[in-house]
């Protein structure tokens, strides 16, 4: 049979964290946050964008749900509900990606709501390793950085080794994130690391997250890696360890 | 965030780099003389045909891909998390535990018939996740551990109570109940644990129709469930009644079935 992989749930972790409160008005109770997962999961099977959008706007944002928490509470655990039904056969491959569309569209709107820190002027690369398709988790990844006031520059999914070794050149980043889904582009991710260490040297600290990180407990052992994991809030503040940002 | 253990880590996994570079090396050639030797059996190509087999070949070389990462981190644990993660795939598309317990199998096989060096930690780590397509605890979990002893209960059963059998489904017929058992017990432990009586029933709905066309008689293959239903009395009775009533479901639903194509 085809053999397709899971949606990574990359630098993601359901959080028990209390929402700020929206100006003005109570946060978002827990089960509101349920209820419009359940209803944008509704509409991505449905491949209904004009519903999803609406659903993170007027049930989301404009009731006080900030964009960070519904990244993180509503879109990756709507996207592993979808790599669920798809793993289970309920949904095919093309409904898979039609729902995955879905999802990245809502994270490039919801990009403009995202607050932002003052820059502290340190540079990271974030990019999903050569092979690896699944890059919605890298994005929040780098958004989540970028938030937190690095600047960032996101490559996306399967980016080819040399280009990525030429971009570290010239950039020059004070920190890399690479992101695999499972051990299957491993070997991409190894060569990565070797290659960026040759032109990086060894104070250039690479961090590896993705879902590669739940099938390989002690990645954090191959030679050249800073760090891995797979929540986003632990990244932030890895990686302004890393860098010496106060 | 993980850092690094450093060199000073107590248990570090000693890495089978060299082995995993040969292993790669062959990959292409691992993945289809395994499905060579399996689609010997015209059973593989009857459920699956060639499409199957093509998709067939591209898991085994992910297969083997996933192998040699395993071997390079010196720890099967990877790949047991991938034979885990690909059971619940198969199992809900028409393919049963046992179907890719004996592609990891023959996998094993064709590497240890390379002679390469260490090739035997290759297939203990095949084993490995092998042993990790076994369901944790439950019904479903005691139905695959006694799947031998039901497969001799049913032989038992259909000699005393239907002699006519071996007539039945001709050639080759006791390796044929053998096979049919242990896919059978198979198929139903996966239902149970995925409480997915349709992927059950799938199978018998094939299984009927491929029997048909092989001329054995539709009370053959009525014998053969029949059997299996009396040789759950192995188990212990909460498992028992929930695979009969699995069972029973299934071959319910089965009935209804117009075309039992899995491909």
């Amino acid at each position: 049979m085809a053999v397709l992989y899971p949606r990574p749930h990359e630098f993601t972790r359901m959080t028990e964290q209390t929402a700020p409160a929206a100006e003005g008005g109570r946060a978002p109770a827990a089960d509101q946050v349920v209820t419009l997962r359940e209803r944008y999961v509704a509409a991505q099977l449905a491949g209904d964008r004009q519903e999803a959008l609406r659903l993170i706007r007027e049930e989301g944002l404009e009731r006080g749900l900030d964009a960070p928490r519904i990244a993180l509470e509503v879109i990756m655990p709507a996207q592993a509900e979808i790599g669920r039904l798809w793993q289970e056969n309920r949904i095919g491959v093309a409904e898979e990606h039609l729902a995955t569309a879905i999802s990245q569209l809502v994270v490039s709107t919801l990009y403009a709501h995202f607050p932002r820190a003052a820059s502290n002027g340190k540079r990271v690369i974030v990019a999903c390793v050569e092979g690896e398709q699944h890059e919605i988790g890298a994005r929040l990844a780098a958004d989540f950085l970028e938030m937190a006031g690095f600047v960032v520059h996101f490559l996306g999914a399967n980016v080819p080794t040399d280009s990525l070794v030429a971009m570290v050149r010239s950039e020059l980043p004070h920190l890399v994130v690479l992101s695999s889904a499972t051990t299957l582009h491993l070997a991409a991710m190894r060569s990565a690391i070797s290659r960026i260490r040759l032109v990086g040297g060894t104070a250039l600290p690479i961090a590896v997250g993705g879902g590669v990180c739940g099938w390989v407990p002690d990645l954090a052992d191959i030679p050249g890696v800073s760090c891995t994991g797979t929540d986003v809030h632990d990244l932030v503040e890895t990686a302004r360890r890393l860098t010496g940002v106060a | 965030m993980t850092t690094p253990a450093g060199s000073q880590a107590p248990h570090a996994p000693r890495s089978h780099a060299a082995l995993a570079d040969y292993v790669e090396r062959l990959g292409d050639s691992i993945a289809r003389r395994a499905m060579a030797i399996m689609y010997a059996n015209p059973f593989w190509d009857d459920r699956f045909g060639a499409r199957g087999r093509r998709f067939a070949e591209e898991d085994g070389r992910h297969h083997v891909a996933y192998l040699c990462e395993a071997l390079r981190q010196g720890s099967a644990g990877s790949l047991e998390r991938y034979a885990l993660w690909l059971q619940s795939v198969l199992t809900t598309r028409g393919m049963c535990s046992a179907h890719l317990d004996e592609n990891l199998e023959r996998i094993g096989g064709i590497i240890l018939s390379e002679e390469l060096p260490d090739a035997h930690v290759a297939v203990d780590f095949l084993d490995r996740a092998r042993r990790a397509l076994c369901y944790d605890g439950g019904a479903a979990r005691e139905l695959q551990d006694a799947s031998d002893a039901i497969g001799v209960a049913v032989r038992r059963i259909l000699e005393s109570e239907t002699p006519s059998w071996r007539d039945e489904w001709g050639r080759d017929s006791a390796t044929r109940l053998t096979a049919n058992v242990e896919w059978l017990v198979s198929y139903l432990a996966d239902a149970m644990h995925l409480q997915r009586d349709d992927q059950l029933a799938g199978y018998l709905a094939w299984l009927a129709d491929f029997a048909a066309r092989r001329d054995v008689p539709a009370k053959a293959v009525t014998s053969l469930l029949d059997a299996l239903g009396s040789a759950l009395d192995r188990l212990s009775p909460a498992a028992m009644s929930l695979a009969a009533d699995t069972l029973s479901r299934g071959r319910a639903l089965a009935a209804t079935i117009q075309s039992p194509a899995a491909r």
